[in-house]
């Protein structure tokens, strides 16, 4: 299946640069400094407590929440204010939400191929082509006329995460997918994201679900009060964590 | 591992035009940029429209900023308003006549406006709880009538309302010979209006009020007197019964004492008419009919009464007048008011002749009789006094006076406010009633609270966070649609400002102050609504 | 044999159980000091109002107070001897379930008995129907309903004249042409075998206006037959639009489409030429309809121009782009305080003659003041501090005074020359004053879009107008379906408002044939007229957009 690979990992240098991210709500800083480099393909899985702001970093990655001091600069492009840049930004990076978020007054196929028509100025026919690809992908070719009200919760992220493919990114931010799933969904869901994250695709994703953590995950990053405390190895990470709050942390959600 | 790198060396270009484009493109710059554009965009309109105005002001305006002494002037565009006024208010709330200036008549009409206007934010609150809970009935009938109220009033206008209310059916009551009078109370229902008694104060009220104010510590003490007694007993003791009990008796032992020391009213009268105290009047009457017994005056013809009737002079509009004419009605005496404007001009009616007595507040009888060339002959007696007493609407003649008139005007506008915006606001009462959900109905008898404090601790307070912001913005409605007033001819702040725009011409400064008193009531309510909402987001935090 | 003593045993326990008299009376009367009140104050009521209405007219009382007996009878047969029937039961139910609910009932139906038979004797036995016969000598007792007929054309279309009511006619005619076409465009058969149907009926309706405007309004015709300026500058805008919304991404270039649009303009106005040329359609003054005609068209042009207004109005309110900041602000307010303060203040404060006028001089003050306002609620942000203004001072103030500064106000601020006529200043101020209503229950639909759907077409990258044009607003117009209708009724209804400033519309022209010699004071025959075709057409609306809202809402959940 030549349409699983995903964008070409010629460029092997960091996708992905945060140097010194900061991030205030109002008085609260929300993040700390946020330091990390991603590279092409690399597959990351952003652990912590809740309220300790992976949601708010991965935003500021897309810009859906603006950062106010330090660099993030997204293949070669450094997010600032400058429009097109965001923009640019924006193309390159697909984000799947907890909430799904699909539209509710369209259907599957034209979620899926607004994007597409509008802001990459494809034809209606070259989209629909490559949304029902990647229908076909998630497992779900037969709903493309239904609309998202008359799906099942893991057929909705299944289509969001199609969605958000069929523009092409490079780079995938997933915030907690799998939660808002009731658990026997989970499953179909986070086999798409396995297939993706074996498909060169780089990823950052928020989740708790520490199998697919263990088994695709090039490097877990633990995230708390706005700061990231240990960057390690998944088997390191679970087996074996360098820093105390993480293992209290750790021993708080296995014993859970 | 190899993660975060020794330097940062992001990818930047210096070129010059690329930094400036990536000013340019800068969301912040474009925002500010787009902000300034708009604001060029609006003072270039509202330019034009000035110059315009100016240009149209000179020609079409000029007679509207004249000063007294005849020249041109912005600054003189509110001088005519202290200028007569020369047109009559049907129903003034004030003292106003047509000599008055446009201040005065278009304050009038502002306080007509909030006169009508409140009493309909009354009402209202009434008929559409009333409405809304009667919404909820488990009364088939009384649902689906209150459901046919509310879809009739908000499926058609409310000046078709009010006109309908005013032309079909108050002006259709019968004339004012022939008032309705339900169940033969003194409430006067015509197509001039209704009249209802009204209570008012005499000078002795605040005697009984003292009084009132120490029944209800007494009920507060006893509230918590008898709560430590039946924490400590056991015993449920009635504590509102008590309460309300002591607080009549309390109440009851003030109005007498307070009736029999006051010693405020009096009688100016001459010393030879031989009247010594009231119960001397009916004897002088008697022997002036020349009949033996009070009743027989209704054999009497109208001329005859009109002849023997007793002429009294009192002060306009004031209390003294219900306290002595009271008791003469009581007694069956026939009798003539003078109402006079000012204590002097009812003095000369005495001294002329016109009256026999002069009833008013002793203070102003002994000024009064100070005054007279020979006081010796005339003398003050005391007259009895309540706190409080009813101005009580009868006929005199063909008209009915005295209580509280509601004009057929006030009355039309009142009722049709109150029934269209009872409407809107029973749909609010219901949705709020609807709104506290099943399971905290259940919730409170799970807990065990009795019905009523479920009502008061549960339902109610969550209700009312419902109910109060769409309560808020309908008595704004209400209040700006007392400038319906004009379809019913009711002179409130809108009717009067037309009368002076036809008058004046000025339309531009009427339209201005109206406005204004428009601008400021809406803002009065909606910094009410806004605390609300805070205080209520700040609680739900 | 035991076992059929004990059945009998058990049916006369279920028999007390069902009916015992201590409960019975505990439940309606005695169970709390309240209930014993209201029980009887509602009998002193009830019997009141039945003496009463039986002095005045026993028939009906006494028949109608018999079937309320019957109905307590059938209950009571029901629970005493377990013979309900469906009926019964209800009657339990819903009419008789308690003493006071029962006489509740009774109260409720001699009431509306009285209220029904006054209005059946005034608007039918005692009313005439002749419409020559409504002059005041030869009136009845009761209504005079030949008024109606009489003063038809009145009511229809005012004082538009005879000659111009075919036009009335064939407007009305389009618009139910038009509708019949949607109708069947939009029948689930049709949707899918004749799509095309679709798109011409939407055509057309957006066509309707500009029909409805020639037929009603008239052209006038202008030489030259073309006129290249304004042919040219016609083609620029349109041009310029479209290449806006091309900038914008919301259109796409497509050669049919854009030739579609380019060529629209030319070929439109020289068919507005010809028709104005043929003279079928000379002008009518807007100001000589009158009536039905003209309430109905104060509420369609209304509502059609406070929508995209009310819109935008919404869209500024809640635009959150860059304010301009801080430092731009206070310098010029500064700059500008002291420079009038020095400039006009000292000529306006030696000139004054009270003391408010001195206090008046000062008003370079206010700069300052309104400047700390501006940065603390709308942080710079003009477009939503000019929205946000707008809309709470026209709500602010009532209709009426809009209406009426419409008229007088118009001279003043048009072009001095310029006459306009009263129908478009009262239309502008009516329009002005229904956006602004309009923008806040948009702004309502908005704020009921979730968050999530505004990051997801961010995240998607549209840009601003294509995630309102694509994601948001049509969302938000579904949400809206209700209170938009609500608001379409709403304006009808107040469209009466518009005869309290001299407009001829339906009141305003009731009005005047009130004031006619031959049909003189008929005022409660007209108004009740009214009334009932206000609630006619505001019900018949509110019913349909709940359909509407039905039919479109299946699609979506
Ligand atoms: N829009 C916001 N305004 C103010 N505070 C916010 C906002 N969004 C998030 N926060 C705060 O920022 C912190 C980080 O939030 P988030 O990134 O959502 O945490 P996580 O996703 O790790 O649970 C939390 O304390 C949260 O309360
Ligand atoms: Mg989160």
């Amino acid at each position: 299946m030549a349409m699983m690979q995903g964008p070409s990992v010629s460029n092997v240098e960091d996708i992905v640069v945060c140097r010194n991210v900061h991030k205030w709500y109002g008085e609260f800083e929300a993040l700390k400094g946020v330091d990390l480099d991603v590279k092409t393909g690399e597959v990351i899985v952003i652990l912590g407590p809740s309220g300790s702001g992976k949601s708010t970093f991965i935003r500021c990655l897309n810009r859906l929440e603006e950062h106010q001091e330090g660099r993030i600069i997204i293949d070669g492009i450094e997010l600032t204010h400058d429009l097109r840049n965001i923009n640019e930004i924006r193309r390159e990076v697909g984000m799947v939400f907890q909430q799904f978020n699909l539209f509710p007054h369209l259907t599957v196929m034209e979620n899926i191929t607004l994007a597409p028509i509008h802001v990459r100025k494809w034809s209606r026919e070259r989209a629909e082509e490559l949304a029902m690809q990647w229908l076909t992908r998630v497992g779900i070719p037969e709903q493309a006329e239904k609309y998202p009200g008359q799906l099942s919760g893991g057929q909705q992220q299944r289509v969001a995460i199609a969605r958000t493919l069929t523009m092409q990114p490079r780079i995938l931010l997933f915030d907690e997918p799998t939660s808002a799933l009731d658990p026997e969904m989970i499953k179909e869901v986070l086999d798409v994201m396995r297939d993706l994250a074996r498909g060169g695709y780089t990823i950052l994703a928020v989740t708790h679900e520490m199998g697919f953590a263990r088994e695709v995950a090039d490097r877990v990053i633990f995230f708390d009060a706005g700061q990231i405390v240990e960057t390690n190895h998944p088997s390191e990470f679970f087996t074996n964590p360098k820093e105390e709050r993480t293992k209290l942390f750790l021993n708080q959600i296995l014993h859970h | 591992m190899g993660q975060i790198s020794a330097t940062p060396s992001p990818p930047t270009s210096n070129s010059l035009i690329s930094r400036i484009a990536s000013y340019i493109f800068d969301v912040r710059f474009l925002g500010v940029l787009g902000q300034i554009a708009f604001i060029i965009v609006l003072i270039l309109g509202a330019r034009t429209l000035f110059s315009n105005f100016a240009g149209n002001a000179a020609k079409l305006g000029e007679a509207q900023f004249i000063c007294r002494d005849g020249t041109f002037s912005y600054r003189c565009a509110y001088d005519f308003m202290e200028n007569e006024a020369g047109f009559d208010i049907s129903d003034a709330p004030l003292d106003y006549t047509n000599t008055d200036s446009y201040w005065w008549a278009f304050y009038n009409g502002v306080l007509n406006t909030f006169r009508v206007g409140l009493l309909a934010v009354v009402a209202t609150t009434i008929l559409g709880t009333l409405a809304g809970i009667a919404r909820l009935s488990e009364n088939w009938l009384v649902a689906k009538i209150a459901l046919a109220y509310v879809e009739i009033i908000r499926n058609t206008p409310i000046l078709i309302q009010l006109l309908l209310i005013y032309f079909s059916i108050i002006l259709a009551l019968p004339d004012i010979k022939e008032a309705i009078q339900p169940l033969g109370l003194p409430i006067f229902l015509s197509n001039r209006g209704l009249n209802l008694p009204w209570p008012l104060f005499m000078s002795s009220a605040s005697t009984w009020i003292a009084f009132l104010i120490l029944g209800a510590i007494q009920f507060q003490v006893l509230w918590i007197l008898l709560g430590k007694r039946e924490e400590i007993t056991g015993h449920k003791s009635n504590r509102v019964v008590w309460g309300i009990v002591g607080f009549v008796l309390i109440a009851l032992v003030g109005w007498f004492v307070s009736s029999s020391v006051a010693d405020n009213e009096g009688l100016l009268v001459a010393k030879g008419s031989r009247i010594r105290d009231i119960g001397d009047i009916e004897k002088v009457m008697l022997s002036r009919a020349g009949v033996n017994h009070i009743d027989e005056f209704s054999a009497l013809s109208e001329e005859q009464l009109a002849e023997v009737a007793l002429k009294i002079c009192v002060l306009r509009d004031s209390p003294s007048e219900s306290n002595f004419t009271n008791k003469l009605r009581a007694l069956n005496i026939p009798y003539d008011v003078d109402r006079a404007g000012s204590p002097d001009r009812a003095t000369a009616d005495f001294v002329d002749g016109k009256c026999e007595v002069f009833a008013a507040p002793k203070s102003i009888l002994a000024a009064e009789l100070a005054t007279l060339e020979n006081p010796g002959s005339n003398l003050i007696v005391p007259i009895q006094e309540t706190p409080i007493v009813w101005h009580i609407p009868h006929f005199e003649g063909f008209n009915v006076l005295g209580g509280y008139t509601m004009t057929g005007e006030f009355f039309a506008l009142f009722v049709g406010l109150t029934i269209f915006y009872g409407g809107g606001l029973a749909e609010v009462v219901r949705a709020g009633i609807l709104s506290v959900s099943k399971g905290q109905t259940e919730a409170a008898r799970a807990l065990g609270l009795s019905e009523g404090q479920r009502l008061q601790l549960i339902v109610l307070p969550q209700a009312l966070r419902v109910i109060i912001p769409p309560l808020i913005s309908t008595y704004l409605s209400l209040m700006k649609d007392t400038s319906l007033g004009l379809a019913v001819a009711f002179p409130e702040m809108y009717l009067i400002s037309q009368t002076l725009l036809n008058q004046s011409g000025r339309a531009l400064q009427i339209m201005i102050i109206i406005m204004l008193v428009y601008l400021m009531i809406s803002l009065t309510f909606s910094v009410i609504l806004n605390w609300y909402n805070s205080r209520v987001v700040f609680v739900e935090r | 044999m035991t076992t059929l003593t004990n059945t009998i045993e058990e049916r006369r326990k279920t028999f007390f159980k069902r009916f015992n008299w201590q409960y019975f009376l505990q439940d309606n009367l005695t169970g709390s000091r309240w209930l014993t009140i209201w029980v009887a104050f509602i009998t002193l009521v009830t019997v009141g109002v039945f003496v009463g209405q039986l002095g005045s007219a026993p028939g009906w009382t006494l028949i109608l107070t018999a079937v309320w007996a019957v109905g307590i009878l059938m209950v009571v047969a029901g629970e005493l001897f377990g013979l309900h029937t469906s009926f019964s039961r209800w009657l339990k139910d819903n009419l008789l379930s308690s003493i006071s609910n029962t006489l509740v009932t009774l109260l409720i139906i001699l009431l509306v008995a009285q209220v029904v038979s006054g209005i059946w004797q005034w608007g039918y036995v005692t009313a005439t129907f002749d419409s020559t016969r409504t002059a005041p000598d030869l009136r009845s007792e009761g209504a005079t309903w030949g008024v109606l007929w009489g003063a038809r054309k009145l009511i229809l279309t005012g004082t538009l004249a005879p000659e111009h009511t075919w036009r009335v006619i064939l407007t009305g005619a389009m618009v139910f042409v038009l509708w019949l076409i949607s109708f069947i465009a939009t029948r689930p058969t049709v949707k899918t075998s004749m799509g095309y149907l679709q798109r011409i009926s939407i055509t057309l309706w957006l066509l309707a206006p500009i029909a409805s405007y020639i037929f009603l309004a008239g052209l006038e015709y202008h030489e030259p037959f073309i006129n290249i300026r304004t042919l040219l500058t016609g083609l620029v805008i349109v041009v310029a639009f479209m290449a806006l919304l091309w900038f914008f991404k919301v259109i796409k270039l497509d050669p049919v489409s854009i030739g579609l649009w380019v060529a629209a303009w030319p070929i439109g106005y020289v068919i507005w030429q010809l028709i104005a040329r043929t003279g079928i359609f000379p002008t009518i003054n807007v100001d000589e309809w009158g009536g039905l005609l003209l309430t109905v068209i104060f509420a369609i042009f209304v509502n059609i121009l406070s929508f995209p207004l009310g819109i935008l109005l919404a869209l500024g309110r809640r635009a959150d782009v860059q304010g301009i900041p801080v430092w731009i602000v206070w310098p010029i307010a500064l700059i500008a305080t002291v420079y009038l303060l020095s400039t006009s203040t000292p000529e306006l404060w030696t000139t004054s003659r009270n003391n408010v006028e001195r206090a008046l001089a000062l008003w370079p003050l206010l700069i300052p003041i309104a400047a700390y306002f501006y940065q603390r609620s709308f942080q710079g942000n003009m477009v939503q501090a000019f929205s946000v203004l707008f809309i709470e001072l026209i709500r602010g103030v009532p209709l009426i005074t809009l209406l009426f500064m419409a008229i007088v106000m118009a001279p003043f601020f048009t072009a001095s020359g310029s006459a306009i006529k009263n129908f478009w200043a009262v239309i502008v101020g009516y329009t002005i004053f229904s956006a602004a209503y309009m923008a806040e229950l948009v702004r309502g639909g908005l704020q009921a879009i979730p968050k999530g759907q505004y990051e997801a077409a961010d995240s998607l990258g549209f840009n601003v107008l294509q995630k309102y044009r694509f994601i948001i607003l049509p969302q938000a117009l579904r949400i809206l379906i209700p209170p938009l209708a609500g608001s379409v009724i709403g304006t009808f209804k107040s469209s009466s408002l518009v005869a309290l400033v001299g407009m001829f519309d339906l009141v305003g022209i009731v009005r005047g044939i009130i004031g006619n010699g031959q049909w003189l004071g008929l005022r409660s025959e007209l108004y009740a007229f009214l009334f009932v075709l206000y609630f006619v057409v505001s019900s018949g609306v509110s019913w349909y957009s709940r359909r509407l809202e039905k039919r479109m809402g299946l699609g979506t959940r």
